[in-house]
């Protein structure tokens, strides 16, 4: 999908440090990065490099030490914590390297779990996690729970369970870093078309180069620094 | 789908043989902690029945070593008491052992008044003149097939030799533990006795006029025989049953901490279930975090399922203590002892709600620190 230009994720002079025995360590040092609404970027880095710490802080489960980060029109580095925990609800779908699905659920169950937080009614949620099912082509395991299905198709749930919501950005950490090659294609494929069919942005973090090649924009962190 | 059902999943799915044994060790404290509220409610209940205005004197050194009997006429002389009587602890063996109830040798007609005893079958007078007669309460009279005129033989231990008394009165009376008991006159028991077990008392039972005058004629019958070769004891009624039937009062302050300790085993158990499970899906819980749930819907998430583990340990303990309890006290009244043993639906009531809330506050410290987890780092601990 080709971007319309407006910025989604605005970063300015971005600082985080962790402190560690009481040892400062800076993790990301002066970021600034513009995503546009509509992009699929991967963010690519050796270990250690703040890759998962800026998708954290893109996503709004961490708080920068300095900087600025505006995300979907939000200042998020002003935003509470639980003011933080509401926006993501709005915002933000999730995607994780283990797919961080619930083992005593369905699929149906797990792909509705962001619409517990919303208003939606019963029927109408329904409605919703079968849209998203049919769109991740798991229609015909709705009823199955995490341990009858394959690694990729626990991800796809993953992956219906991160659009439910219709969130405005999807990040993705590591998603094909726990699946074979096959089923990492599948979900790349998948990820790919969400972008392109129905403008999804979608922030991705990676060491896998092959990975990267599905999205549009591809950025370089080292020790902190994009490069 | 509810957070309520995504507990309940979680509570009893998740693990299936953790939350068996969980709710295995529940339902095993819960029944324990029936049984023994149950049994010292018995108990209690027992030692309530006494009549307020009842005091029992006994021997100082203990309830074994007799009294004389010039003792008892002399109570009969200490202001405000109305009425005396004494008897011994006859013990034997009605032809098996286990044949276990309360036989008593006392002075008929001052026993009758003392204890208010009421004749169901038979006459008074009949036992105050049968030598050999003997009263039994109603559901002795049941339970063995006693029947008037009938000769009950026993066997003596405490008063060696072969005993047999007439049955001459079928009784009752407002205190629920004489149904269970044999009274017998005790000149015939003095008349079988050597010359040195002679003329000899187990306990004096004294009426006094005014109850609240209890501690007045305690002291005046302990003062009278103090400095003398049988200094007395005296007591109510109330507290002398107790430390009689419990052996020892240590034993029912012990049981009351059993009671304590079972329940904090309970909640110890229940507490470190929930923190292992917590643990094992730390990330899950991340995951929760990162899609928006709040900390208190960890929170309440965690603390429902302690909860429900507990109701249900709570719940299944119950319905396992009806038939258990029931069997318990048969064999209990069997042998004699605390014959109103029975399960009580208010005990039932309590426990399961004190399992549910055993639950509840052995779930709050690992739910507390689930639902303060950084999100970041809870990503983090993957298995």
């Amino acid at each position: 999908m080709t971007t319309n230009g407006k910025s989604i994720v605005e970063i300015r002079n971005l600082r985080k440090v962790y402190t560690r025995d009481r040892q400062e360590v800076v993790v990301l040092d002066g970021i600034n990065l513009d995503i546009a609404e509509g992009a699929f970027e991967a963010l690519m880095g050796p270990s250690g490099s703040g890759k998962s710490t800026l998708l954290n802080l893109i996503a709004g489960i961490d708080a920068p030490t300095a900087g600025t980060l505006r995300v979907a029109g939000e200042d998020v580095s002003q935003l509470s914590e639980g003011q933080r925990a509401a926006w993501r609800a709005r915002h933000i779908g999730f995607i994780f390297q283990f797919y961080n699905l619930l083992p005593v659920l369905s699929a149906e169950e797990n792909v509705e779990m962001p619409l517990l937080l919303t208003s939606l009614s019963g029927a109408e949620r329904k409605k919703r996690v079968h849209t998203a099912l049919g769109l991740v082509g798991l229609s015909d395991r709705m009823d199955h729970t995490p341990k009858q299905l394959s690694g990729g198709q626990q991800q796809r749930v993953a992956i219906a369970r991160a659009l439910v919501a219709d969130p405005t950005i999807i990040v993705a950490d590591e998603p094909t870093g726990d699946l074979d090659r096959k089923s990492a294609e599948e979900v790349l494929q998948l990820l790919t078309t969400l972008n392109k069919t129905m403008g999804k942005t979608i922030v991705m973090v990676t060491h896998d180069a092959h990975a990267a090649e599905a999205a549009t924009v591809q950025r370089r962190l080292d020790k902190g620094v994009l490069t | 789908m509810t957070l309520t059902g995504i507990a309940l999943r979680n509570a009893y799915l998740r693990n299936g043989t953790r939350s068996f044994l969980t709710v295995a060790g529940t339902v095993i404290a819960a029944l324990a902690f029936i049984f023994l509220r149950t049994v010292l409610s018995a108990w209690f209940a027992q030692s309530e029945a006494s009549a307020s205005d009842r005091v029992v004197t006994r021997n100082a050194i203990s309830i074994t070593s007799p009294l004389p009997l010039a003792y008892a006429e002399k109570v009969k002389q200490i202001p405000g008491v109305t009425k005396v009587t004494y008897s011994n602890w006859f013990q034997g063996v009605y032809k098996d052992p286990k044949n276990f109830f309360a036989r008593f040798a006392t002075e008929p007609e001052s026993a009758l008044d003392v204890f208010g005893i009421r004749f169901v079958q038979g006459k008074r007078e009949d036992f105050l003149h049968e030598r050999q007669g003997c009263i039994v309460g109603t559901e002795l009279a049941k339970k063995y097939g006693f029947k008037l005129g009938d000769i009950i033989p026993i066997q003596g231990d405490i008063y060696p030799g072969d005993w047999a008394f007439k049955v001459v009165g079928i009784i009752e009376a407002d205190d629920a533990s004489i149904s269970n008991t044999m009274y017998f006159q005790w000149a015939y028991l003095n008349e079988g006795l050597p010359d040195r077990r002679k003329n000899q008392i187990g306990i004096i039972t004294t009426t006094v006029q005014n109850p609240n005058d209890s501690p007045k004629v305690i002291k005046a019958i302990d003062d009278l025989f103090a400095n003398s070769d049988n200094e007395t004891h005296t007591e109510t009624e109330k507290s002398f049953r107790l430390p009689l039937l419990a052996g020892s009062s240590v034993v029912l302050d012990a049981l009351l901490v059993v009671r304590v300790v079972i329940l904090a085993i309970m909640a110890l158990s229940l507490g470190n279930t929930l923190a292992m499970g917590l643990r094992e899906r730390t990330s899950e819980l991340g995951a929760m975090r990162a899609i928006g749930f709040l900390p208190k819907h960890i929170l309440s998430l965690t603390i429902s399922e302690g909860t429900l583990l507990g109701l249900t340990g709570g719940l299944l303990g119950t319905l396992l203590a009806v038939p258990f309890l029931n069997g318990v006290g048969k064999i209990m009244s069997q042998m004699g002892f605390l014959s109103n043993l029975h399960f009580q639906p208010v005990t039932g009531v309590v426990s399961v709600l004190l399992a549910g809330f055993i639950g509840f506050l052995a779930s709050l410290a690992p739910a507390l620190a689930a639902s303060k987890m950084d999100v970041v780092t809870a990503l983090r601990r993957q298995e």
